[in-house]
């Protein structure tokens, strides 16, 4: 009986085939072109071994600062936009007063093209005539005025935090949905039991989100590895090379022709990247209780 | 007898027409339909250029597809599709060394030595879009001039500055005087990421004149920047301007497009830009008062250099040679490069003087450019960095960013040298280049 619902093991070849196509075989070859003196300059390839993953880290260029970027901004954004999420999806998961309308708002700007937002945020952010800045002379506040994006102490930080106001958002809808998916009976039993309200979230909100934190952290742990067009909407990786991130960095050794380098950095990331993601589902489902 | 008379008698008088007419019959070819591409990076093509496309189609029928790309893709992208066998029928740019070494346009593109332009086109630009001899390019910018630092006379000489400064020293000191009269001495757009480089190749002529083979030298792989003490004496002194605040609080953010604005306002002394710029500073909407007279173009004596920058290299345009409206493409060129096409540039292109094609039209210099160029001559003008220095160009937003990042400390002087080292030493392998082997 159970078996008819069950649609043929050869349905998902289409599907499988395309994948293959469009996804996985241009990663490998991605990995096999790093091995390559492939470039812009010649219409040859010819083995290379591993020449370009030791030019690239071989401490000579600025690459370990673009990774130690890319982690801190992964780090960064994750923390703020759990946490900002976490707050709002408390929040609006209650039965408040135009609680759609708040909803909609803190959503907004996830719907937004990253580099809309981006290049809307070069414009509240520029410190001769920029919004931001403006206001802050408005109301009096002109000492609290930044150069948000070229002052090299705070750009990176100003690129985070668009990027945290971007997709809290998000995070917030996944986790509301998650929260309005808890059986009412949970809280009515612990408030029987007397529980406060930190004790009803700590011990009920919390575990029962596990999952869908879960896949939050690791979507927007890959989402921070992978970051490219805000930055580049943003700064470019400036001032100087301040907020340079390792696909800024592999974008702009593709513009200068040098392919295999670029393939190299994408393809350590990549492997980078699958590491992080199994070793975070490991994780963060530890202790999942199948069903 | 008589038929085969008479047909003879037209075929003669074909065959004297034929040259005669040639031109006209070019031009009213039906050639309906046809639609040739031309890629190029931002800021290549003049909107008069575009103006004259139209008109082009007005004429012969042929439709000028302009496609303007990002200036940071535009090299990966022109190289993707010279590779792939793709290119658009006409491809822009940078004239110089990379025509041969980069882009192979012996192999890429057609020649244009027999075009009716050839001959009125100037020797020095074709040197620099030739390969052994044979000149495959065109180039279609003024590069009659270059840019210089035009300066506001009356804000310097309210500010005490006496003397155009012809040293360093004397600049820095003129620009102290017009920061504590209240005005910010340079405009530099660094957030484009581009222009800071400028600043320095334009002075780099110095170089070879102080030390005759430096650069010689270089594109022989037996020297390096890294260890050039004058190339970073030169950076150096550009970063001074910048700690000393001589550019301004919100140099980091200022923008090319806003420059001629913030100098017709009075608020920034000078900027780095095209002699031509003056005309647009006075007509720009901003301009508080100002008159052609009233600005002045001098040379920015980076280890005091006062050698005049010549810069035969700009955006050319080159014929694919795999395209199939090579004849179209060439019609164009022939259209753009009539004496009419170019005074009609030059008279709405605000920052277009002349061209590097003398077919009889009238150049705009105004009397500063004239006056000013009349101080050099051969022997104390030279070529800037990126015309003589191989694998140079090619690096140049990245140089822009190292410079930027020099600014703000996060580099040395000669840690941007170091990595300009490293750059053509990948350009050169990957270009094969045997002194790198």
């Amino acid at each position: 009986m159970n078996k008819r619902k069950v649609y043929p093991w050869y349905f998902v070849l289409v599907p499988l085939l395309i994948y293959c196509v469009f996804s996985v075989i241009p990663g490998i070859m991605g990995i096999a072109y790093s091995f390559t003196d492939w470039s812009a300059y010649g219409k040859e390839l010819h083995f290379v071994g591993w020449k370009n993953f030791l030019e690239v880290f071989n401490g000579k260029g600025d690459y370990l600062k673009y990774i130690t970027n890319t982690m801190l901004f992964t780090a960064v954004t994750v923390v703020a936009k759990m946490l900002f999420g976490l707050i709002l999806a408390v929040i609006l998961a209650k039965n408040i007063k135009g609680k759609n309308f708040h909803r909609a708002v803190m959503y907004l700007p996830s719907v937004l093209p990253i580099l809309v937002t981006g290049l809307t945020f070069t414009s509240i952010l520029n410190p001769k005539n920029g919004f931001l800045n403006e206001f802050l002379r408005a109301i009096g506040l002109g000492k609290l005025t930044q150069m948000w994006l070229t002052n090299p102490k705070i750009a990176f930080w100003s690129v985070m935090g668009v990027d945290i106001w971007r997709g809290t958002g998000y995070i917030m809808t996944l986790l509301i949905v998650g929260i309005l998916a808890i059986p009412k009976v949970y809280y009515e039993a612990a408030s029987i039991d007397g529980a406060s309200w930190w004790a009803q979230f700590k011990y009920v909100t919390m575990p029962m989100l596990r999952q869908t934190l879960s896949v939050c952290i690791v979507l927007n742990v890959i989402y921070g590895l992978k970051i490219f067009d805000m930055v580049y909407a943003l700064t470019n990786g400036g001032p100087g090379k301040r907020t340079e991130v390792l696909y800024t960095a592999v974008y702009k050794m593709m513009s200068k022709g040098l392919y295999a380098q670029a393939t190299a950095i994408s393809s350590v990331l990549f492997i980078f990247m699958l590491i992080v993601g199994f070793f975070m589902v490991k994780i963060l489902t530890r202790n999942e209780v199948v069903e | 007898m008589k038929r085969k008379a008479l047909s003879v008698l037209l075929a003669g008088a074909m065959a004297v027409s034929m040259g005669t007419v040639a031109m006209a019959e070019e031009w009213t070819q039906d050639y309906s339909g046809t639609t040739i591409t031309l890629m190029a990076s931002q800021d290549w093509i003049e909107d008069s250029e575009q103006e004259l496309g139209a008109k082009f189609e007005e004429a012969t029928g042929i439709h000028v597809d302009y496609q303007i790309l990002p200036a940071d893709q535009y090299q990966d992208n022109l190289l993707n599709r010279l590779n792939n066998g793709e290119c658009t029928d006409i491809f822009m740019t940078q004239s110089g060394f990379a025509v041969d070494t980069t882009y192979h346009v012996d192999e890429n593109a057609v020649s244009l030595a027999d075009e009716p332009w050839a001959d009125a086109y100037s020797v020095f630009s074709a040197a620099q879009t030739s390969v052994d001899g044979v000149n495959y390019g065109l180039t279609y910018y003024d590069t009659t001039t270059d840019y210089y630092m035009i300066y506001n006379k009356k804000i310097l000489a309210d500010a005490g500055v006496t003397e155009v400064p012809t040293t360093f020293e004397a600049f820095e000191d003129a620009c102290q005087k017009v920061l504590d009269a209240g005005v910010t001495p340079i405009y530099e757009p660094v957030a484009d990421g581009w222009h800071q480089t400028m600043l320095w190749t334009a002075a780099a002529q110095i170089l070879d004149i102080k030390n005759p083979g430096t650069i010689e030298k270089l594109n022989k792989n037996e020297a390096t920047f890294a260890e050039n003490e004058d190339m970073k004496t030169m950076l150096e002194q550009l970063a001074d301007l910048a700690a000393k605040g001589y550019f301004g609080e919100y140099y980091m953010s200022d923008e090319f497009a806003n420059a001629e604005t913030n100098l017709a306002t009075g608020e920034y002394a000078m900027c780095f830009l095209k002699s031509g710029a003056i005309k647009s500073i006075v007509a720009n909407e901003a301009n508080a008062g100002y008159t052609e007279e009233d600005f002045g173009i001098m040379l920015l004596p980076l280890l005091d250099n006062q050698n005049l920058n010549v810069h035969p290299t700009g955006p050319s345009k080159f014929i694919y040679s795999k395209s199939e409206n090579i004849e179209a493409a060439k019609l164009y060129l022939q259209y753009i490069t009539t004496k009419d096409s170019l005074q009609y540039v030059i008279d709405n292109a605000s920052d277009v003087e002349n061209f590097p094609i003398d077919m009889g039209q009238t150049p705009e210099y105004s009397a500063t450019t004239t006056e000013f160029l009349a101080q050099f001559d051969d022997s104390t003008s030279g070529m800037v960095l990126q015309d003589v220095a191989t694998y140079f160009n090619e690096q140049w937003m990245e140089i822009s960013a190292n410079i930027a990042a020099m600014f703000i400390g996060d580099m040395t002087a000669e840690e941007v040298l170091q990595a300009i080292d490293d750059g053509r030493a990948q350009l050169a392998a990957a270009a094969g280049d045997e002194a790198w082997q």
